[in-house]
């Protein structure tokens, strides 16, 4: 097959490799006070030396255009990175974002000079409740990890309120990794349960694990294969039972919205990724955005402060003697919130409710393209994403990481590899609503090519791409972290 | 906006994100199934939702009508003379900053786990690694937590990691939202807190010598303090630790423009918010915590790191690396559960570095202290109030006292249309009488004037 794709190669150097005596790249405005700054710091505080480059304003502009065009994003290209749902991200939400009443705004006015933003925030936090299903909101966590975090904080506080010494947090082994270890930041001993042999819950190992220790059952739903959780009433009633909270990670939030609400599913916390299912931009890492809902029963526990409504005007409520305290400074990643407000407020509940279908269709659609080449190991249908197995290639020495990189080779943005474990040589696709057909067919037609090719071809890729194949070994032995610690030539 | 048939109230289902929409029965054929409920047929029905209730979807033009509306019933430095600090500062974001940052290849990536094709992104975040180690003095800085808040709770558990000691120090002068924070970050770990006191708006040395003891694992101070002081005991208390404990210093990184960095007085980690480096204020985010620590503590670091390498052609490239003290590795022996974090902030704050550059930045710093000064000594002038309110230096935020109560005099001061500052009361009951004030770059020689006016008339107000 025949492809053009050419990722830009500019052998751009380091900001500090541009530095040239004397250059500026912003002006200073005035200020004619200016004083001898040695009276300016205690003794022994003045800096010496201030290593910093000196490049001119169109010289920093070059450098990040350059950057940026040696990279690639969901506006770049099909991004299907399984539980990560790379989808579009509406220029609107940037630009109600980065409104200048925002922008400018310090956290610590008073709420009578905020009432806009505050009942944006407030919308968003009934929106939210609404979608899941639950009955309170806070908006506090920086990210998914960080609402897990706030979740299980809000499960020890509730155990705790009614003298019930509960330790342990139940985890089926496909579960993201974020989740045990926000368990133990939180002060909980992980029990991890194997799944069954369809990738579901396995009813009997978590009857097993739960007892009068277990604070809560953590899990994402559909699950990491993309499966819809068959068990999820007996789940409910088994935890319920037992004295244990259920927890919804909402990594997969998008197959569902408005067809399934995880409280109506019996789940007693949830959290949203703002950055997936919201639309707002992962920026290469981040800001995201891990709002956290409960229900009725748990709603005086959430962190302090969140947004009332009192008649027409809203308030920083600080005042919440159960709360669990803070998780993060101020309020939240108010700059994403509004962007997830803007997205619900365009779409309302016909246009969620169409996403999750069409994120559910797109998947389907690819699944049953490629799976009679790449096999999908459990018989069950998929919701927004699905896990192939590359194990095929194995014979011919190929691998999961091989396809990855022929499909960059390609323009094609790899799925997530390697991921969930109990798949041998795992591709977990989730392609979005966002994506035409026609980009979907070019997706699997690759992946159907791929798997006609040779492993010479394999191991050569990707040559089309701004670097061949990165030496991450190497990177880990001999650690270059800093501009400074390149070894000297 | 495409939209199909009249539904409820006049209203359209919004498409334009929507791509497949009028594609479906076709893409249903190719999957062989009749109906796109099918694909949700594992779903017990009675498990299945009634309609969302949520208020109508919204054209593009309804929506910024309605942000006008709303963000016009706010107020912000836009509209409203403010000198409010306490972390975060109205300070001026070059117009280069908001472009550079706004291209889409990047903020529209995620983390890049695929390095060929992200080096656009490793670059950036590489560079702001550097650029941030040399600000701070430091080997080594991750690409970000998620503010200074999380960033001190982290600290405070890699201290733990690093010398299994379960007494942490913190000032008794720090402000309610980081304790809360770090309350609950430690709140796992046996860790226990204990205040060190101050004297004179600084740490107090020698009641820190008497909390010293062997199960001591760290202290952490601010220079600038939560006063908007330095501290000039930030440069002895090294030497007051025993080595194995862990110094952590908190930092406002703009300080660092004519202040010794941290890592020159024996900073084992250096935390701060990259805030003011071209961050918009946003109403309190997102910006970026600042994480950094020398090299042999770097497997007990928390988050993510960019590190350098070549590819199979020799040539330079970037890649994440030292994965494995992560949570999708490590799981529940990870050094922290941050997956997500703020890369798109930190690569902010380095093209402003960058933009400022050795010159720029030096010279705004001075500016920014000597603005301090200008503003405390014309305070300072007036009848009932003390500026700054203990002796020492500062940058561009202090400490001022007050004869009259302070809540009612910011009260006044807003409706006369000033935000004067913030009343660390609130923070710090045992401090009565003190408010918070901070100046920035964007203010004029006017506003001081006005607000020297409010401050006097407000006073005279409650007198």
């Amino acid at each position: 097959m025949k492809y053009t794709f050419q990722q830009a190669r500019w052998d751009e150097p380091l900001l500090m490799e541009k530095s040239k005596k004397g250059r500026i790249g912003t002006s200073i405005p005035p200020w004619d006070d200016v004083r001898e700054i040695s009276t300016l710091l205690p003794e022994g505080m003045l800096r010496e030396d201030l290593n910093l480059p000196e490049i001119s304003e169109p010289e920093v502009v070059r450098h990040y255009v350059r950057l940026s065009q040696m990279n690639f994003g969901t506006d770049s290209g099909i991004y299907p990175l399984g539980s990560c749902t790379m989808k579009y991200n509406p220029k609107i939400n940037d630009r109600i974002a980065s409104h200048p009443t925002l922008t400018r705004m310090h956290p610590l006015q008073p709420d009578d000079t905020t009432q806009g933003i505050l009942s944006m925030m407030y919308e968003l936090q009934e929106a939210l409740s609404e979608i899941g299903g639950m009955c309170a909101c806070t908006l506090q966590p920086a990210a998914g990890a960080a609402g897990e975090f706030t979740g299980l904080l809000i499960a020890r506080k509730y155990h705790g309120s009614k003298g019930d010494h509960r330790d342990e947090i139940i985890i089926p082994d496909s579960a993201h990794g974020t989740n045990p270890a926000s368990a133990v930041m939180a002060g909980f001993k992980v029990i991890e349960i194997k799944s069954a042999p369809d990738g579901s819950v396995d009813l009997d190992a978590l009857k097993g694990a739960l007892s009068e220790r277990t604070a809560a059952f953590m899990i994402t739903n559909p699950s990491t294969l993309g499966i819809f959780e068959k068990n999820i009433c007996e789940i409910q009633q088994a935890c319920h039972d037992a004295g244990a909270l259920l927890y919804y990670d909402g990594a997969n939030l998008n197959a569902l919205m408005g067809i399934v609400r995880p409280g109506d599913m019996g789940f007693d916390i949830m959290h949203y990724n703002l950055h997936k299912t919201f639309s707002t931009p992962h920026g290469g890492g981040g800001p995201g955005a891990g709002p956290v809902a409960v229900t009725a029963e748990l709603a005086k526990f959430l962190p302090v402060p969140v947004v009332v409504k009192e008649g027409n005007t809203y308030r920083l409520d600080h005042d919440r003697p159960d709360s669990i305290g803070k998780v993060k400074g101020f309020y939240g990643n108010v700059g994403v919130l509004i962007r997830a407000w803007a997205y619900i407020k365009t779409l309302g509940s016909e246009g969620l409710k169409r996403t999750s279908e069409l994120a559910v269709l797109n998947a389907s659609y690819i699944r049953s393209r490629i799976e009679s080449v790449y096999p999908v190991p459990f018989n069950a249908p998929s919701k927004h994403e699905f896990v192939a197995s590359a194990d095929f290639l194995k014979e011919k020495g190929g691998s999961a990481k091989d396809v990855a990189k022929m499909l960059a080779e390609r323009g094609l943005h790899p799925p997530t590899n390697y991921f969930p474990l109990i798949v041998s040589e795992a591709l977990m696709i989730e392609p979005t609503e966002s994506e035409t057909m026609e980009e979907l067919d070019r997706f699997c037609d690759a992946l159907l090519d791929i798997a006609m090719s040779g492993p010479e071809e394999w191991k050569k890729a990707p040559r089309t791409t701004t670097v061949a194949r990165v030496d991450d070994i190497t990177a880990a032995k001999n650690l270059i972290l800093n501009w400074n610690q390149f070894p000297r030539e | 906006m495409i939209t199909h048939g009249p539904k409820g109230e006049g209203r359209s289902v919004v498409l334009h994100y929507l791509p497949n929409h009028n594609n479906e029965k076709e893409m249903l054929e190719r999957i062989g199934i009749k109906a796109i409920g099918d694909l949700f047929s594992d779903v017990p029905e009675h498990l299945r939702s009634k309609e969302l209730g949520l208020p109508p979807a919204m054209s593009e033009v309804e929506l910024l009508r309605e942000t006008e509306e709303l963000m016009g019933s706010s107020r912000s430095g836009n509209d409203m003379l403010m000198f409010l600090g306490g972390g975060f500062y109205d300070h001026f974001i070059p117009t280069v900053v908001d472009n550079v940052t706004s291209r889409s290849e990047l903020y529209t990536s995620y983390t890049p786990y695929q390095p060929e094709m992200s080096q656009g992104i490793l670059q950036a975040l590489f560079e702001y690694q550097s650029l941030m180690s040399d600000l701070l003095g430091i080997d080594v800085v991750n690409t970000s937590m998620y503010d200074q808040q999380t960033a001190i709770g982290e600290a405070i558990l890699m201290a733990n990691r690093i010398n299994h000691r379960n007494t942490f120090l913190i000032p008794e002068h720090i402000s309610r939202d980081k304790e809360c924070v770090i309350a609950n970050y430690i709140l796992g770990s046996g860790i226990e807190l204990v205040k060190v006191p101050f004297q004179n708006g600084v740490m107090d040395l020698g009641a820190l010598e008497g909390l010293l003891g062997p199960e001591v694992s760290g202290l952490y101070i601010e220079n600038p303090n939560i006063l908007g002081m330095f501290d000039p005991g930030a440069l002895k208390v090294r030497s007051m630790l025993d080595p194995k404990m862990v110094l952590v210093v908190g930092v406002n990184p703009m300080t660092l423009s004519i202040a010794t960095p941290p890592g020159s007085y024996g900073a084992d980690i250096v935390v701060g918010d990259v805030q003011p480096l071209g961050v918009p204020m946003s109403y309190g985010g997102p910006s970026a915590g600042i994480f950094g620590t020398s090299i042999q503590h770097v497997r007990k670091m928390p988050g993510r790191l960019i590190g350098a390498t070549k590819d199979d052609m020799g040539r330079r490239a970037f890649c994440m690396t030292l994965s494995t003290r992560e949570q999708h590795i490590r799981r529940d022996r990870a050094t922290s559960n941050i997956c997500t974090n703020e890369a798109l902030t930190s690569i902010r704050a380095a093209a402003y570095l960058a933009s400022l550059g050795k010159e720029g930045f030096r010279s705004l710093g001075i500016q920014l202290a000597s603005r301090g000064k200008h503003l405390s000594e014309r305070i300072d002038s007036l009848e009932g109030f003390t500026a700054p309110a203990f002796p020492g230096h500062f940058f561009n935020e202090f400490p001022v006292r007050s004869d009259v109560d302070v809540c009612a005099l910011l009260d006044e001061c807003e409706s006369r249309g000033v935000l004067a500052g913030i009343n660390i009361n609130n923070d710090i009951p045992s401090l009565e009488n003190i408010f918070t004030v901070a100046t920035t770059e964007m203010h004029t020689s006017r506003d001081y004037d006005e607000l020297l006016k409010v401050l006097k008339s407000s006073r005279e107000a409650i007198l």
